[in-house]
């Protein structure tokens, strides 16, 4: 990986490289003239408003730890079910689906931080909608699996 | 803000809260544990150094998150700032660790598909 892809990466994580000049003054920390860090813009929200949002993000987390858990599970204790690559094809869907979810949990997180900081509306997000999607999806694809097996 | 303590130097408006956190770190390190205990358990029937991988991750950051979710003040000596940089760290910990594991797994399970081994 080159300089310039971590960069990016490290900034996207939140660390901000000193780029005097370039932003607007009011972000600007007057000590050293570098931009503030999105955790320190705008004030400091009622902290049971943070640790509620940092819960919400743990949940999230469990969340997708459930898919994975799910699709290693579909691997190793359902062997009767459907035929092999269903199967395997489904233990992908579902660790796949955990890897983004995981991602997307902390990038709300830092949005709703944010969005609490500067005293605006918490940004909407489809998560909900994404997940209940890809759960019914599931529980029809599992029920198709089941029976074939019956049957 | 002296006139907003509480007991033990606690803000009194704080309530619960730090305790419900600390409850929810430990709830999401007993499921990675679970998760661990599943790659362990792949790793030990079909003999994968990629699940191995993923498991220790797991019980490396299951653990990190109990100490934490112990050892970590909800507040600061004023009763402020909740959202400490070893929160941001620990919270980007967790997610790039979930990730590692889920991508391990997923590989892990390409190769049984493409019937390629890796042990």
């Amino acid at each position: 990986m080159g300089g310039a892809q971590l960069t990016v990466m490290m900034r996207y994580f939140g660390w901000r490289l000193p780029t005097a000049g370039k932003t607007d003054v009011n972000e600007l920390n007057g000590a050293t003239g570098n931009p503030l860090p999105w955790w320190q813009k705008g004030e400091r929200p009622d902290y049971r408003f943070s640790l509620a949002n940092e819960r919400t993000f743990l949940a999230w987390i469990r969340t997708s730890l459930a898919l994975i858990a799910g699709g290693v599970g579909i691997e190793q204790f359902a062997s009767h079910l459907g035929f092999q690559e269903m199967r395997e094809a489904l233990a992908l869907c579902l660790l796949f689906a955990g890897a983004v979810l995981s991602f997307v949990a902390y990038r709300h997180w830092v949005a709703t931080e944010s969005a609490m900081r500067a005293n605006a509306d918490i940004p909407h997000t489809g998560l909900f909608l994404a997940i209940a999607a890809f759960v019914t999806a599931l529980a029809a694809v599992l029920a198709l699996m089941s029976i074939r097996l019956a049957s | 803000m002296p006139e907003n303590r509480g007991e033990w130097g606690r803000p009194p408006k704080c309530g619960l809260q730090p305790e419900r956190t600390a409850l929810a770190w430990l709830r999401t390190a007993l499921s990675i544990f679970v998760v661990a205990m599943l790659s362990l358990r792949s790793s030990l029937t079909e003999g994968t150094l990629l699940s191995l991988a993923a498991a220790s991750v797991a019980i490396f950051l299951g653990i990190a998150m109990i100490f934490r979710a112990i050892v970590r003040p909800s507040y600061d000596a004023e009763g402020e700032e909740v959202t400490t940089p070893a929160s941001r760290l620990l919270m980007r910990t967790s997610t790039g660790t979930v990730l590692l594991i889920a991508v391990l797994e997923s590989i892990r399970a390409i190769f049984r598909m493409t019937g390629v081994g890796v042990s």
